[in-house]
């Protein structure tokens, strides 16, 4: 769901009104029975689809009611018969995803550069349906129905899914549009004869994530967001300002809508995955992958490296590798994603081989070695934002280029980047990186002091009403589109 | 009892936070608050200025930065009024607003910018925060969704806002606005801004005037007549191209103004202007002798088309 957009709230509000009226008159007079709860989610989880998206909604319920069914008769067989039907139900929601996010890419970019009169004729049939921009929500609700199929045909207990049950399951309104990705065994016990758990524990947990999460999306990432400039290329102080830029932004973009789904995902007492682990305080590449889009990187890890890989153990670095790439592909039909996908994968193989001698090299012969070490994963991750941020791929190389250039690291071009900006737009920047610092730098205490949570200090009582505070004072006015929308 | 005390200081920090964007906002520092405090001198001005006949100028910044009221006053011989507030307060909450402070003999004068002659619904991005901040919420029927989200948003000052007022602190030594410059006895504004750091273009008109907008102004006319005024309409003077398209659809709009109210422009360059000389800061803001230009021929054209009856007696006749 869009939570940038008031039509949610609206909705949400509209709906929930006369419904919890009800349910509160039929339990004063004992007419409310538990399944209503149920019915009652499910209503208004696909209640509030249909106002996000339409043309969604239509893939979503046929893609719902094709997996319940398929799931269904396979939990009912046996040996093969049960493979059978779970290999086919994963290749056709792959196959849906596929057609809509990179049949254009396939056509025009992989085919076209072979033979470039098919593009052309291709873009001259003129809109093919669906070919627009992607459904929203899809890649991630196909994500969550594929784990679904795979982790219900390894479970031991072959139980009959209940269809409200299994409706829940796919479409639970906080986190179906983008996530995080649910897994069976985390969300479908919690979701499974579902009941609404208003309690005030539930609520004042709800509302610390919420306005951690308000905060992060439309106070940080949305003051940043204007400041990034897309399109200078030949002043390398500004392209790297620019990715340090977008670092923060998708960061706080999209922990924020983690956060708020997680948020309003308490208030009716469901627990949901933890997205993000604070991730720009990880020290190795590595680490930055297991706290970074957790529920994608698990994904990917179960459902795409460890099938692959198999009993190939030897060929693990490439697996790992050719994962990496695909996972940069599932963000985008587009070359700079492939990119960054495979940018991730050899820096994941380089400190494989050369971490350890590395680390031991610099603990040796230099002061704070786990600092340096932070500063050159967060560095590398910036430079990786490059990649991610940027769709023109031409202008990409343009970039690289200077950045590898000493000349445009001239003074010149340092004043020229620092007169980029009106003094209002300075402090705008300056004071919005100050929140941006002071944020992480509280993810990092709450690491080193140990705490229950990576987010311990932020949804800690005070900081958390504060936060809450800073965001209906200082939130933007224009909010700027979720990024993770577009995958 | 704790937990329920823990759950009210959240409605508590966040009430109090929106209390406090709220008064930055509507009542003294942030743009709507110098947006409606302009609007209450000028209804204020309406109050106080006495005759049998006024002319009363509304829409939006289009009409309150073009028009020189104390000009036209001069050449009409009678009051006139720059009532003019801000375009994206739309059609819909401007009629309204001003709608008490029409009296029996008044001419109103009508310019609305093409953000409003080309506007489907009436409401633009300041309807619901202006009727919040006059005190009038919902004014002109805002749709409730609208209203709810505007009103949300009144107390939420965004941090660009409250750097800029903070800057003008200490810049300045004094809060500023786009409308916190004094205004004239007759409504007009005492400084002009100038365009500094976006260039020129033309603009061109690529709709003529909407179903909606055409219907409310209709509708207006009856309402002023009601009050025994007369309703009278103007085209704005626009920096614009001169492309074919323009000119069709201005013309289009004209035509259809004219079988409301009788329309005041020029029909040779249907007021679209070549020069960016003329204009301020906005394609339909003047600088200070384009407003006086502006104004005189406007007087002149109300002559025309009213005739006699300004210098006469009371109007009371409806145009034909």
């Amino acid at each position: 769901m869009n939570f940038s957009e008031f039509s949610f709230w609206w909705v949400l509000i509209l709906f929930s009104i006369p419904f919890f009226a009800v349910r509160f008159i039929g339990q004063h007079f004992n007419l409310w029975r538990p399944a209503f709860d149920s019915v009652g989610l499910a209503a208004m989880s696909l209640f509030l689809f249909v106002n996000a998206s339409r043309s969604s909604f239509i893939i979503f319920i046929f893609e719902i009611i094709f997996n319940y069914v398929l799931v269904r008769l396979m939990l009912r067989r046996q040996g093969w018969e049960a493979k059978m039907i779970a290999t086919s139900l994963i290749a056709i929601d792959i196959a849906i995803l596929a057609y809509f996010k990179y049949l254009n890419f396939f056509v025009e970019d992989v085919v076209g550069l072979l033979l470039p009169g098919i593009a052309a004729s291709w873009r001259s049939r003129g809109e093919i349906p669906g070919m627009g921009a992607i459904p929203p929500g899809l890649s991630f609700y196909t994500f969550q129905m594929v784990a679904f199929v795979v982790d219900s045909f390894t479970s031991k207990k072959k139980r009959p899914i209940g269809v409200i049950d299994y409706v829940n399951f796919v479409s639970f309104f906080p986190q179906v549009v983008a996530g995080p990705i649910e897994r069976r065994a985390d969300l479908f016990p919690q979701i499974e004869g579902f009941r609404f758990k208003f309690t005030l524990d539930n609520f004042e947990a709800g509302l610390r994530w919420l306005s951690l999460g308000l905060f992060m999306k439309f106070v940080l990432a949305d003051n940043i967001s204007p400041y990034i400039d897309l399109e200078e290329a030949s002043n390398a102080w500004l392209v790297w300002f620019s990715a340090y830029l977008f670092t923060l932004r998708i960061y706080f973009d999209f922990a924020g809508y983690s956060f708020i789904a997680l948020g309003l995902a308490k208030f009716v007492g469901v627990k949901l995955t933890t997205n993000f682990l604070a991730p720009y305080t990880s020290q190795s590449i590595n680490e930055f992958w297991r706290r970074w889009h957790v529920t994608l990187s698990t994904w990917f890890r179960d459902y795409v490296f460890l099938p692959l890989m198999g009993s190939k153990k030897q060929w693990a670095p490439f697996f790992l590798f050719l994962t990496f790439t695909l996972s940069g592909f599932w963000h985008g039909a587009a070359w700079n994603f492939i990119l960054w996908g495979a940018y991730h994968g050899l820096l994941l193989l380089v400190l494989r081989y050369a971490g350890r001698p590395f680390y031991s090299f610099v603990g040796q012969r230099l002061l704070m070695p786990q600092f340096i070490s932070w500063a050159l994963t967060f560095g590398s991750v910036i430079l990786g934002c490059l990649f991610f941020m940027e769709t023109n791929v031409r202008r990409l190389g343009t970039k690289l280029q200077t950045l590898v250039n000493p000349e445009a690291y001239s003074f010149s071009n340092i004043s020229s980047a620092l007169s980029s900006f009106s003094t209002n737009e300075a402090v705008v920047l300056g004071f919005t990186l100050g929140l941006a610092t002071l944020v992480l730098l509280l993810e990092h205490v709450a690491i080193w002091q140990k705490r229950e949570s990576e987010y311990d200090l932020l949804t800690s009582p005070w900081v958390s009403r504060t936060l809450l505070a800073l965001t209906v004072l200082l939130a933007a006015n224009t909010p700027s589109q979720f990024i993770y929308f577009e995958f | 009892m704790q937990k329920l005390l823990k759950l009210t200081s959240w409605v508590a920090i966040a009430g109090l936070a929106w209390t406090a964007g709220y008064f930055y906002n509507a009542r003294y520092g942030g743009e709507l608050s110098w947006l409606r405090m302009m609007y209450e001198q000028k209804m204020a001005l309406a109050d106080q200025v006495q005759g049998p006949r006024r002319v009363l100028i509304l829409g939006g910044s289009g009409a309150h930065y073009t028009v020189d009221a104390g000009v036209m006053q001069q050449e009409l011989g009678i009051p006139v009024l720059n009532l003019g507030v801000d375009g994206p307060v739309g059609l819909d909450v401007i009629i309204p607003s001003i709608k008490d402070k029409i009296r029996p003999g008044d001419i109103v004068l009508l310019i609305p910018e093409y953000l409003l002659l080309l506007d489907d619904d009436g409401f633009g991005d300041r309807s619901g925060q202006f009727s919040i901040a006059i005190g009038q919420p919902g004014l002109g029927g805002i749709p409730a969704k609208q209203l709810a989200q505007d009103t949300l948003m009144v107390g939420a000052p965004t941090l660009r806002a409250l750097t800029k007022s903070s800057l003008d602190i200490v810049e300045k030594g004094k809060l500023t606005g786009y409308y916190s410059d004094p205004i004239t006895q007759n409504g007009d504004p005492t400084v002009l801004k100038q365009r500094t750091k976006s260039k020129w273009w033309q603009m061109k008109i690529k709709e003529p005037i909407s179903d909606y907008a055409y219907e409310r102004i209709a509708k207006f006319r009856q309402e002023v007549e009601a009050e025994g005024a007369t309703l009278v309409l103007g085209l704005p003077w626009l920096y614009a191209s001169d492309d074919p398209q323009t000119i069709e659809n201005v013309q289009k709009t004209a035509t259809q103004l004219e079988a409301i109210a009788p329309v005041l422009y020029d029909k040779a360059s249907l007021n679209l202007k070549a020069d960016s000389s003329l204009f301020a800061d906005t394609h339909y803001h003047l600088n200070q002798p384009a407003r006086r230009i502006r104004s005189t021929e406007l007087a002149q054209q109300f002559k025309q088309v009213m005739g006699d009856q300004i210098a006469a007696s009371p109007l009371t006749q409806q145009p034909q």
